[in-house]
């Protein structure tokens, strides 16, 4: 009778320590940018990413374990250790089929870039699916923090987002030196995506934020989308006074042609003064710490143009 | 609603009793207050030139043309019930319109098509959804290709026959939906001499036994060979309400309906029925 | 046996595959049936050869009337995309059958005028898709050219009891259409109220369109297609042809679903390209042997 009711009062306890232990021992329930609450096991073994960016900042937090990665979309090609990995099919319409048949511990996905009734369509299966969001960078540094904590490695993500952190202030800190150095002129950069339509970066995309980190304005900053398709004379009448080119990928050629139409507009002051440039962008587009590199590279460009201005001065 | 069966005191009433018809075609008066009657095992020749309005009569009392609009008013009577206001498919049981030619678009054997004609059995009492096709049916239609000399066509797609075998078939298909009132308009046109003999004689034989016909052609002498009575109408308008035929085939009429024709009416040796004839040109005239 | 057909993906029998496949497979059926009985009764119903709901245009009348669904944020209510593409489809056929009834109409300029209304359509698709946001556009992209990878269970069951029952009702009328096969004024002294049943059959066909269409997009030449060739093997009467229509559609877009994912993985061909690539060749071949005829 003794034993039966020590055991009744370590059967209380234990029920009661559990109840009161902080969740994250057990089974995680994230919640994800969609502020849903998403079940996942402590360590998912077999994640599957339906957009690029997710496949690099999984790559990035599962360091040597990369096999965890089981299925990504196509053209994931950073770190190229991913090119291994089976495809899933396009990030806009991927193959349901496939990603079920891996049978995913975890799914990635993004709000800016997958089909809404597809990623539905998962979770409906009663996939653990875990969605960001990346208009800007405080959303960028809460995608680390999610997936991080999906990937059962919180401890990365304190990691990455100080590193981030810390190379922003760096980069806003010379952007306000240049400033200083140039009166506070800003220069109005356009940043282009596509051609035929022409596709440029709005106010609601993290691109927006890149460019006011770097100290310039972006040309269609006011224009809540978050990638707008002006016409040509729109573009013409803001006149900026820099274009850049996103490339993406590997195929160089098209970008270059993008790049040599707007020699057709002279009007534009980015193309009177020659200041139009093609940057390999993949880095630009992953919400991981390259996020930093890609800001440098534009950086570099913006330094370029704002020398090439005092000098004609 | 199958009670309109004539019964004794119905004989009396004419089959077919149309009243005060007008109809214009937006603003194109096309038919003005035509009236007539058709009785019982006649057969009724409709005449008159061209766009004088023998088609748009018969397509209204058919039902295929909508009164109610301005200017199209008038009344038709079956065995002196309403005749307009009875449902679709009771209309199809007791008159029907046979159109100068028909085509399908699909293939179509002429035993189905002339087997369309039963479709009106297919409503109301006795019809039912899965009620395709009965032993009735068969026969009727069977019995119906046989009197119009093409039970042989029975297996034929529509688009291999002449337009002469077409007519056979649709008459056909007017025989086996068992009416009482068949219209023909221009349905002989196109057929063989021998076979518009055949059918003339079937005309015959259906009006003994209690049909009545109206025919429009506008052969003047096919019409009158068969037919009892005469309506000529000019542009919309009867000349001459209704009359047997010789007494309506007059040189005065005819001279009216079609003037500078220079037509004359002879008679038909064997059978006596009015015969029209071109005359002698007024060039021939002169040089005489 | 489903797994032979489709166990090019390896582990075709897991569970949820089957939970993937099942509505896939029930979804292509019914609108591989829905489609080609709407296409037979259309073509009954304007004695033209060369209707179908999406040579007339009203298959992109019923994606105008989706797409707007979409805006007005009906996607997530049952039947919400069906009920505004039903209207869409609607308003296309009544267009259509104004045209039809103009005296003079040829069969071709009635095509012609079933063209044009398509590429209105496409165009207000078009416009839509400039005015929004380019995030989900190319995923309506694949919808629109024919998309039965979105199929759940629960709503494949509902589009296909909706087939099943407007396809019942349609067959129900089969005497109006085997009347309507010799003209429309052939068919009001046979005894068929025309009128009230072109009405009614312009209803049914709208809706039935509307439904296919809201689920799997626009899947284009199967309703003119696979009714020719029933009729070639069964003969016109519609008693017959529509089960039989119905029956071979289905098997139709099942199979050009089968096509359209087995090729080229993963990526999914939209199944209304591969059912234009069969379908437009025949189409034009169906033209051309009827000016033989003529």
């Amino acid at each position: 009778m003794h034993s039966w009711k020590t055991a009744k009062n370590l059967f209380t306890k234990t029920v009661l320590l559990t109840w009161l232990l902080p969740a994250t021992v057990f089974a995680g329930d994230i919640i994800d940018a969609t502020g849903a609450s998403v079940s996942v096991s402590d360590s998912p073994k077999k994640i599957v990413t339906l957009v690029p960016s997710l496949a690099e900042l999984a790559a990035d937090i599962a360091e040597e374990n990369i096999g965890r990665i089981v299925g990504v979309s196509e053209y994931s090609d950073y770190p190229p250790a991913l090119e291994k990995v089976e495809s899933i099919g396009p990030y806009f319409h991927f193959n349901l089929e496939k990603v079920v048949s891996l049978k995913p511990d975890l799914v990635l996905g993004t709000m800016d870039g997958n089909s809404k009734d597809q990623v539905m369509h998962l979770r409906e299966l009663k996939l653990p699916v875990v969605i960001v969001s990346t208009e800007n960078f405080a959303q960028v540094e809460d995608s680390m923090r999610i997936v991080s904590d999906a990937m059962g490695a919180s401890s990365r993500a304190a990691q990455m987002i100080t590193q981030f952190r810390t190379g922003l202030s760096r980069i806003r800190e010379r952007a306000s030196e240049r400033a200083k150095k140039n009166s506070g002129k800003k220069l109005k950069v356009l940043l282009q995506i596509g051609a035929d339509p022409l596709v440029v970066a709005g106010r609601k995309s993290f691109l927006n934020e890149a460019l006011e980190t770097i100290g310039a304005v972006n040309a269609y900053g006011d224009v809540e989308a978050r990638y707008p398709r002006p016409s040509m004379e729109d573009v013409i009448k803001r006149g900026p006074d820099l274009i850049v080119v996103l490339a993406l990928g590997r195929k160089k050629g098209p970008f270059q042609a993008m790049a040599r139409d707007w020699g057709r507009f002279k009007n534009i002051p980015a193309v009177k003064r020659k200041q139009v440039f093609i940057v390999v962008a993949d880095p630009l587009f992953r919400p991981t710490l390259r996020l930093l590199e890609g800001l440098s590279m534009l950086e570099k460009i913006v330094e370029k143009n704002i020398n090439a201005q005092s000098q004609n001065i | 609603m199958d009670n309109i069966e004539p019964t004794e005191s119905c004989i009396i009433k004419p089959a077919l009793g149309v009243y005060g018809i007008s109809y214009t075609y937006g603003d194109r008066p096309v038919l003005s207050d035509v009236t007539f009657e058709l009785e019982r095992g006649e057969i009724m020749a409709l005449l008159g030139p061209n766009g004088s309005g023998k088609s748009t009569l018969m397509k209204v009392i058919a039902g295929i043309l909508q009164l109610g609009a301005d200017g199209c008013t008038g009344q038709v009577k079956y065995l002196g019930n309403d005749f307009l206001s009875m449902p679709f498919w009771i209309r199809a049981r007791k008159l029907t319109y046979v159109a100068p030619d028909f085509r399908a678009e699909f293939p179509l054997t002429a035993e189905e098509a002339v087997m369309l004609g039963r479709t009106c059995y297919g409503f109301g009492h006795g019809g039912s959804f899965f009620r395709a096709v009965t032993n009735e049916d068969r026969e009727a239609v069977h019995e119906a290709m046989d009197k119009c000399l093409c039970l042989g066509l029975k297996d034929r797609d529509l688009h291999t026959l002449s337009g002469g075998e077409r007519q056979l078939v649709n008459l056909a298909r007017a025989i086996a939906q068992g009416v009482k009132v068949l219209f023909l308009d221009e349905a002989l046109s196109r057929m063989d001499l021998n076979h518009q003999a055949v059918i003339g004689k079937l005309l015959r034989v259906l009006a003994s036994q209690g049909w009545a016909v109206m025919l429009v052609s506008h052969d003047v002498n096919l019409a009158s060979e068969w037919a009892d009575t005469g309506l000529l109408l000019n542009k919309g308008l009867c000349v001459v309400a209704k009359g047997k035929v010789k007494e309506v085939l007059s040189e005065r009429n005819i001279s009216l309906l079609y003037p500078g024709a220079g037509l004359t009416i002879g008679v038909n040796p064997s059978t006596g029925a009015p015969k029209v004839f071109f005359g002698k040109s007024e060039k021939d005239r002169h040089t005489d | 046996m489903l797994s032979l057909k489709y166990g090019v993906i390896a582990d075709a029998d897991t569970e949820v595959i089957i939970e993937l496949r099942l509505p896939r497979i029930l979804l292509a059926t019914a609108v591989g049936a829905g489609l080609s009985v709407a296409g037979a009764v259309l073509q009954a119903l304007f004695s033209n050869p060369l209707s179908e709901p999406y040579t007339l245009g009203i298959s992109s009348g019923a994606a105008v009337g989706a797409v707007f669904g979409t805006t007005l944020g009906l996607e997530w209510v049952v039947a919400g995309l069906a009920g505004t593409a039903f209207c869409g489809a609607l308003v296309f056929t009544l267009l259509l059958y104004l045209v039809s009834i103009r005296p003079g109409i040829t069969a071709v300029t009635f095509l012609l005028a079933g063209v044009m209304l398509s590429f209105f359509g496409s165009s207000l698709v078009a416009l839509w898709m400039a005015l929004s946001d380019s995030n989900g556009i190319q995923g309506a992209m694949q919808w629109l050219l024919g998309d039965l990878s979105r199929a759940r269970l629960s709503g494949a069951w509902f589009l296909f009891s909706g087939v099943f029952i407007l396809s019942f009702i349609l067959l129900s009328r089969w005497r109006e259409l085997d009347a309507l096969l010799i003209g429309e004024e052939a068919a009001i002294t046979m005894g068929v109220p025309v009128p009230t049943v072109r009405r009614r059959l312009i209803l049914l066909v709208s809706l039935l369109v509307g439904l296919c269409v809201s689920a799997a997009g626009m899947i284009g030449f199967v309703g003119l297609v696979v009714p020719h060739a029933v009729r070639r093997f069964v003969g016109s009467l519609h008693l017959r042809l529509l089960p039989l229509a119905g029956l071979w559609g289905a098997v139709a877009v099942t199979a050009a679903d089968f096509v359209s994912r087995m090729f080229t993985q993963p990526y999914e061909l939209p199944v209304g390209v591969v059912t234009a690539l069969l379908g437009a060749p025949v189409f034009l071949w169906i033209i051309l042997s009827r000016q033989k005829v003529a």
